[in-house]
Parts: C-alpha cells; structure tokens; sequence
C-alpha cells in the first residue's frame, strides 16, 4: 500500500464544458483491482476519467504511472477508456472497431473480442450510430475488456444494458480481474447496489473533491446507522454527537447514521435496531451532509 | 428475536408499534401515510399499505376517510396487552431453550435474570 499510487492527482482543476467541475481535486489510485469512482450527477466523474485517460488538458499536478497523461502517447496506450460519452465513431462497424484497436493495443485480443460479441449477442457488422443505447454501452465492454490494457477506465458502462446483459458485464469483469490480478479498473458508476459486490476500493466524490475512500470493506466498515422509536434513536445521537452525520425522522420513528463503527457504539437502547451501512447508504449520507 | 428475520411489513408495524409505546407517536396523531413510509424506508408502497393494514386489524390505528391514519384512543394499551401475551413465547421461551443447551442450573438461571434485570434498571 505504501508503493506509488498508480494515479495521483493534487490541486487538480478540470472543466467540463466551460464550467468548473472540481476546483483543487487530491485523488491517490493504487494500482490492482475494481476501484468505483461514485458520486452525483454533475461531480466531474466523466471530467476524471478523461482526464485520467490523457484525453483532457487539466491544471494542477496529475500523474498516470508518474507521467502527466495529456497527450502523451506513451501514457495513452497503456489505457483504455469507454463509456457513453466517449462515444466511438458513428461509421464504425463492430469488425472495424476490432481492426483499429487490434493495430492500437498491442495486448488487444481478438478471440476475447469474438467471444464477447457473442455473449453480448451483438451484430457484427451493424454500425455504431444504428446500434440501440444498450448495444452501444456493449461494445464499449467489449471495446475496454479485449484491449487487454493496464488501465481500463470504464464510464458508466452499464447504461441501457438489461439484466441479462449486465450479469454478462459483471460477470465478465471480474472474470478479467481474476485473470489479470494485476490490472486497474477503474468504474464510474450509480449501480451501488450491483457493484457493492464487485468493488474492491472506493472514492466518494462530493462537492469538487473526494470525501471519502479507501478499500470498500474498510470504507463502509467505519459507519453505523440505527433505526428505531424517535426518542430512543435521539439519544443515542445526543450520545454521539461529533459524530452524526445524518438524522431522518418520520412521525415517531428516526434513522440515524453515525461516523462510527457498529462495534463502537456501545449502549445502544432498546428497540433500536443498529446495522452496517450498504454502498449506497453510505453515498447518500455523504449527500446530504451539511458540513 | 431475530429481527431481521421478520417479513419488511411486520417490521414497519413494529417500528410504529414502538414509537407509541415509547410515546413519540400518541394517540390521536396521524400515522405515516402509505407514501411518506415507503420513502422513508425505500420500500414499494404496497408492502408498507400491508404493515398499515396490520394495524388497522389490530386496532392500533383507525383510517379517516380522506384525511389519513391515526393512532387510536386504545392504542398503546392494545399493544402493551398483545406484548404482554406474546411475551412467554417470543422472548422466554428461546432464552429458556439456550439455558437448557448451555446446562444451565434453575439457580444460575434466576440469578442470571435477576443480575441483568438490575442493571438493566427493571428493579430501580
């Protein structure tokens, strides 16, 4: 853990579409594994991930392998990027796409590339602007997956893909996480409840800068939240103050969410029921602080 | 008591029944409507309707046409009967059961009550 991150990001600014997305952003990456990159709409998780691909000139201090990533070639073809808004070429057939990536990656694998097409039972000789949203989300999988990079930056892969196809995704990429252990996957996402169980690490986007992260276990690990009669729950916030980051009520009853491990709470009342927080809790939380 | 283990409506019943015990929610006030519930717990409507319904039967809350839910005149004293009857069966019953498996003597047993009752502040 001590090693280099394999992102590092200090003071970054980036905009997106003239308007200033994160303003003096710090982001550490460690290399291996699924890290999801989660937040709002609007938080400047797709600014990021182009920024992180070498596609977006950027102020401010950030380093790709300890290189700034814009524009450089050496950087850029170590990383693959896919995403509905880094959208492929509208002419674009699936076979043309596989030639051009095929000539641009080195580690390209055509037989994965074949394979995937047909578990995503996609045309192969559709082009890109006739494909269905679902359709187009599929080939950019294929696209990331079958580059074979070190770096596979993936934007909301999932949009338009139905059930069926984003068991496939998922089962997928962590089929090539398993082969790959050294790989970095890097997933902008709002299926929290889906890619709880796929990632390994976290960063919490919120207000221009990462509020929280770290691996997901240990992340989700340090909050509680408890649900209970409102006076009882009241209590026990009054107990933790410091730490309160969020207290709903409704007619009588109230949930509560502390900074805190559930182990760390002792005293908990009667009738109060405490759990561990879920990914997706946990980001609307962090939402809707007021600090 | 599991409580986890207890279908999504018999939870929202209980966490209702539990803040008219505690008196957060008196008689008289209006009850969480269908809606404000399954936002509250991120729950489909229906499944919250069937914990209000479990109320109702119960006697615990009363539907005003038009106006809403509200926690009936007899409430509290409703609940504190059934929890009363229920009592041997869903909290001693198991504890006893644990006693029996862990070889526990009737003396320990009593003692054991008797020691948690105190500290829990039932004798003060």
């Amino acid at each position: 853990m001590n090693t280099t991150p394999l992102i590092e990001a200090r003071q970054l600014r980036g905009r997106y579409a003239r308007t200033r997305i994160f303003d003096g952003l710090n982001i550490a990456i460690q290399g291996g594994g699924i890290h999801g990159l989660i937040g709002p709409n609007g938080a400047g998780k797709t600014t990021l991930l182009r920024a992180f691909s070498g596609q977006l000139p950027h102020d401010g201090h950030l380093a790709v392998w300890g290189q700034d990533p814009f524009d450089n070639p050496e950087v850029m073809g170590r990383i693959a990027l896919a995403g509905i808004d880094a959208p492929l070429p509208a002419g674009w057939e699936a076979m043309k796409l596989f030639r051009v990536a095929q000539s641009r990656y080195p580690t390209w694998d055509q037989g994965r590339a074949l394979a995937l097409l047909r578990e995503f039972s996609l045309p192969s000789y559709k082009k890109y602007s006739s494909l269905s949203r679902g359709q187009k989300s599929a080939l950019g999988i294929i696209f990331a997956l079958s580059a074979g990079c070190e770096l596979t930056l993936m934007d909301e892969p999932y949009l338009g893909l139905d059930v069926e196809k984003r068991d496939v995704f998922y089962r997928e990429l962590r089929n090539e996480r398993e082969r790959r252990p050294e790989a970095t996957f890097i997933l902008s996402t709002h299926e929290l409840h889906e890619s709880e169980k796929l990632l390994d690490t976290v960063s919490i986007l919120h207000r221009g800068g990462v509020r929280l992260g770290g691996p997901l276990d240990e992340v989700l690990e340090g909050y509680s939240t408890f649900l209970g009669p409102g006076g009882a729950v009241r209590r026990l916030a009054d107990a933790h103050a410091p730490h309160v980051m969020q207290v709903e009520e409704l007619a009588g009853s109230a949930r509560l969410v502390l900074s805190l491990p559930l182990r760390a709470v002792e005293e908990v009342p009667a009738g109060v029921r405490g759990s561990e927080l879920t990914l997706e809790e946990l980001a609307r939380a962090v939402e809707g602080e007021q600090r | 008591m599991d409580e986890a283990a207890a279908p999504l409506f018999q939870q929202i019943a209980q966490l209702i029944e539990d803040s008219i015990v505690e008196g957060t929610l008196s008689e008289g006030q209006r009850a969480p409507s269908t809606n404000e519930l399954a936002v509250f717990h991120k729950i489909n409507p229906a499944t919250a309707r069937k914990g209000l319904t479990l109320l109702v039967e119960s006697g615990v809350l009363v539907k005003r046409r038009g106006v809403g839910m509200f926690v009936t005149d007899r409430a509290r004293e409703i609940i504190m009967a059934r929890r009363r009857e229920q009592f041997p069966g869903s909290y001693l019953a198991p504890m006893i059961d644990e006693a029996l498996r862990l070889d526990l003597s009737r003396a320990q047993l009593h003692d054991l009550v008797d020691r948690v009752a105190e500290s829990r502040g039932l004798y003060s």
